[in-house]
Parts: C-alpha cells; structure tokens; sequence
C-alpha cells in the first residue's frame, strides 16, 4: 500500500514564551524561559507548596460572541485563537473550512479546570449540589471542550477526535490527525492541544511530589530537565494547532510546508499509572521508527518529553539510550516553557520546525550538570548546536502509562519553509 | 372613619404593588442584560425571547435558573413552556409576587 505523505502547513500558537509561532520561535532561540513566581500561590488556603509556573499572562480574549463564549473556559479560548492563527497561517478557504473532509483531532489532561473550580464554588456557598450548575457547566469541563469548540467556532463540521491523554494529549492528536489523513477519511485536519492552569491542576502535581519546590526565587532556573539538581515540573498552560493535509494537497495549492510527519506510534505501559515503564517507551520509539520505515542511525535529534522529575527522566534517558546509544543529539524544551500539559507536545514540535529551519539544535535550558542517572546519551547544553537536522523523533509520555511518539522530516524543495 | 382608613390603606396598596411591579420589570431587564449582554433600550414587553432577543434553550435554562435564585421562585415546566415575550415574563414573575404577597398577608392575619 502506498502511503500519501502528510505535512505540516499551518502553525498556531498561545503559549507563555510568545502568543504566535514567530514570537515562540525567536523566545526558544533567545533561550528565553517564561517561568514566573506566582504569588496568589502563596494563599494557605490553596496549600500547594510549588510557587512558579508558565502562565499566558498576555493572554486575553473578549472579541468572542456570546453564543460561542458561554460554552468556553479558557482552556477552550485559548485553542480557538491557536485554531484561528492555524488556520490563517495555512490559509485554508472557508469552502477548505465547511466540509465533512476536514477533521478535528486535539486533546488535553481536563477540560476547564477553572469552570470546576467555579462549580465547587457555587456548592460551597449553597451546600445544594445543583447550585454551582448552569446550562454551560459541562461545555466547559468535558474533555472534549477544546475540540468542539473549534469545531462550532469555525464551522468545521468532519469528525472529531479527541485525545485526552494527559502530557500525551497533543502528540497523540497530531498522531491521529496523521493516521487520519493516510487512512483517507479526511483531506485536512486540525491537530494540537490545550492546557489552562488553576490551582487544581497544580495541587495534583504537587499532592504527587512532582512540582519544583525549590526555585521560588529563581522561577526562571526552576525547571532542570536531566539535571542533577533538578526539583520537579514547572506548571503551565498555552495552546498549539497545526494544519495537516497531503502533501499531494499543499502543492496543488501552493501552500507552505513547515515539516513532514513519517511516523507515528502509541501504547502503553499497562503497569504503573505514574511511574513510567522504561519498555513501554522503548517500545512506543521502535513503533514510530518502524511506522516511518527508519532506523535508529536516521534520527538526528531526539526531543525528548523530559519534564525534570527524576522518574520520568531516567527512564526516558534509559530507553533513548537503549535504542539510539549516543547517536542523536537530545534536548527537552521545558526548562524553557515548563510542563503546558496538553499543550506540552504540539508546542515543542513547534521548536523542532524552528530546528529545521536553523539546521541546529536548541539545548535543555538549565542543564547544567547531567545526573548520573541521564548519562550515556548526547545532551545538548548551553547554546544551540549546528548540526544537520534532517529527521528529528518527538516524545510524549503521560500519566497512566501514555507514550506517544513522532517521527519529523526536514521539509525540503518546492514550497517548504 | 374607618372606611376612609380602609380606603387609604387600599390606595397604599396599590401605590406598592405598581412600584414592585416596576421594580420586578427593572431587575428581569437587569438580569437580561448581564445574563444575555443585550442593551437596555431593546428591553420591551413585546419582544419575543428566541426570535427578537436571540435567546436559545440554553439561555433559557439559565434564565430559569437565574430567576429561581433572585425571586426565589420555582414556576412550573408549562409555564416555562409558555413564555414567549419578555412581557409574560413580567407576567409570571409578577403572578409570583402577587401570590407570595397574599400567603404572606393570609400568614400575619
């Protein structure tokens, strides 16, 4: 069977480092990281212990009609103007938009965690359980918020497929959105995913001892992926959408070509829900090198999902160097952007289309000293890297045992970026 | 004597009544306009809820709700069925306040 080649041709962006693709790139050139110390955290009765996070402060949106507003928390706003951004940036037509062969494919770890909060709220207050409902209440907190809302935003009326996965949300989404596109049953699909950040979403990260602790004073050093020092996961939330379509597709209409997807693959651990299995991820890396009929020595640069918990680290760190040795160059992109979650996947994909385009590699911020228990395996630390960058393989991995992984090609010739 | 007091008292009464009805017409409009983001001025008993006012089922659901909450009222699936203009409305919201006025004047007698 021939395979049709899908790539990449639109890229939105709402992210805590820059609210566009543009502005998110040139952050993770600078190596700019966009942890803040969050003060409102300091409130007893909120009781966490972490006090940073990634917030989109500059995020803002009141330009929705009311009818599309009510069903939104912010998780789902901040999609629908990534959406929107995606959407310009492929220029995709209204007819492109209106017709059941374009697709949805976008997750997240919750719905709207501030709208649950609001309901608890309103229980709290009455001690009558139906007084923190209204008509919108679920429309906001399904897991499925984001996708629906992009869906009625834009009129896009193909299917919906929603990847709610936890830290695996994105990847997978995209993973579908491919898997989609080569199935046929879709000429285009809008992938990505969200994440919003409350206190809740903070305190079960913090319940399980995986938020930094130690950095209040220094936000900006608080997320130390592989690094010996490292404390924990910096908190965050944004949102990131690609245009995926045909390549037959994008040259028919001359669109621009960011990247390539060649492979795609997903399991899971089905042993631990929070202490990853180090064959579940060798195995989840070896279906996406064969899904993209690739092997190890192809891969030059591996972004790893590294979020700076020592659990999570050493086994992505053992898996990498099971399969590649210190073959490909490796970097996260959290100690730049911290842990957006939902949003986590699709926004570090989009520093890989910036690492193809600059044919260098961005390093892990704050990687000063690799643990012993992350050796054996090429970091990138300090500044970015030249270096070819031809195939690059993205992980994923989440919280009830997820892996989701993808493998990238360098677009290149006619149309490509 | 007595009559002209119990002519006064009934004047009183209706004095009152047309102020609350006033004022129950003031806090619906209120309510329209924070709940549906609609402007004052278009607030008129004969504008029909779905086709003039743009409301929705959901919107009613939470217009329902809303009015449970500040009235303190519990109006019946069939009267909420009824409603069409923000007139009957007025209407119903009224016929509340009309009854809960009598309970509570049949409670202190």
């Amino acid at each position: 069977m021939i395979r049709p080649r899908i790539v990449i041709t639109g890229i939105g962006v709402v992210s805590p480092l820059g609210m566009s693709f543009p502005d998110l790139l040139k952050a993770y050139r600078n190596n700019e990281c966009s942890a803040t110390y969050v003060e409102e955290w300091e409130d007893k009765k909120i009781g966490i212990r972490t006090r940073v996070a990634s917030r989109c402060s500059n995020f803002q949106e009141t330009s929705i009609d009311r009818k599309l507003r009510r069903s939104m928390s912010r998780i789902a706003m901040m999609a629908k103007a990534a959406t929107e951004q995606a959407i310009e940036d492929a220029q995709l037509s209204e007819a492109m938009l209106k017709t059941e062969r374009t697709g949805i494919s976008y997750g997240s770890s919750f719905g709207g965690t501030s709208t649950i909060e609001d309901y608890f709220r309103g229980y709290q207050n009455s001690g009558v359980l139906i007084d923190g409902v209204g008509s919108t209440t679920f429309l906001k907190i399904m897991p499925h918020t984001c996708a629906a809302n992009i869906a009625i935003s834009f009129g896009i009326p193909g299917r919906i497929i929603a990847s709610c996965v936890a830290c695996a949300s994105s990847t997978q989404a995209i993973g579908y959105g491919y898997e989609a596109l080569q199935l046929g049953v879709v000429d285009r699909i809008v992938c990505g995913g969200a994440e919003e950040l409350s206190p809740t979403v903070a305190a079960i990260f913090d319940v399980l001892n995986a938020t930094s602790t130690n950095s209040h004073h220094e936000p900006k050093k608080a997320a130390k992926p592989f690094d010996e020092n490292r404390d924990g996961i910096v908190v965050g939330e944004g949102a990131g959408t690609f245009v995926l379509e045909t390549f037959d597709s994008a040259m028919a209409r001359s669109a621009t070509i960011y990247a390539e997807i060649v492979g795609f693959y997903t399991n899971n651990d089905a042993s631990h829900m929070t202490n990853p299995s180090v064959e579940g991820l060798v195995n989840c890396m070896k279906g996406a090198l064969e899904n993209a009929r690739l092997s190890p020595q192809d891969i030059d640069y591996v972004n790893a999902h590294a979020a700076g918990t020592q659990a999570g680290d050493r086994a992505e760190s053992l898996a990498i160097g099971k399969i590649f040795g210190d073959g490909p160059t490796v970097s996260s992109m959290k100690g730049h952007i911290g842990h957006l979650m939902g949003a986590a996947g699709v926004l570090e994909l989009a520093a890989c289309i910036g690492m193809f385009a600059d044919q260098a590699v961005y390093p892990t911020l704050n990687l000063q000293k690799v643990s012993p228990e992350d050796g054996g395996i090429r970091h990138v630390m300090g500044e970015k890297k030249p270096q070819k960058v031809h195939y690059i393989l993205k992980n994923s991995f989440a919280f009830g045992g997820v892996n989701a992984s993808l493998v990238l090609r360098k677009a290149e010739g006619y149309g490509s970026w | 004597m007595v009559i002209e007091s119990m002519t006064i008292e009934k004047e009183k009464a209706k004095e009152s009544n047309l102020f609350e009805t006033t004022s129950l017409k003031d806090r619906v409009n209120a309510i329209f306009v924070e709940l549906f983001e609609l402007k004052e001025d278009n607030l008129s008993e004969d504008q029909r809820l779905f086709e003039d006012l743009g409301l929705d089922s959901l919107d009613a659901i939470d217009m329902v709700i809303r009015f449970q909450k500040e009235f303190r009222i519990k109006p019946t699936n069939q009267e909420i069925q009824k409603l069409t203009t923000l007139g009957d409305i007025y209407s119903l919201i009224d016929h509340y306040a009309s009854a809960s006025a009598v309970s509570a004047a049949s409670a202190n007698s």
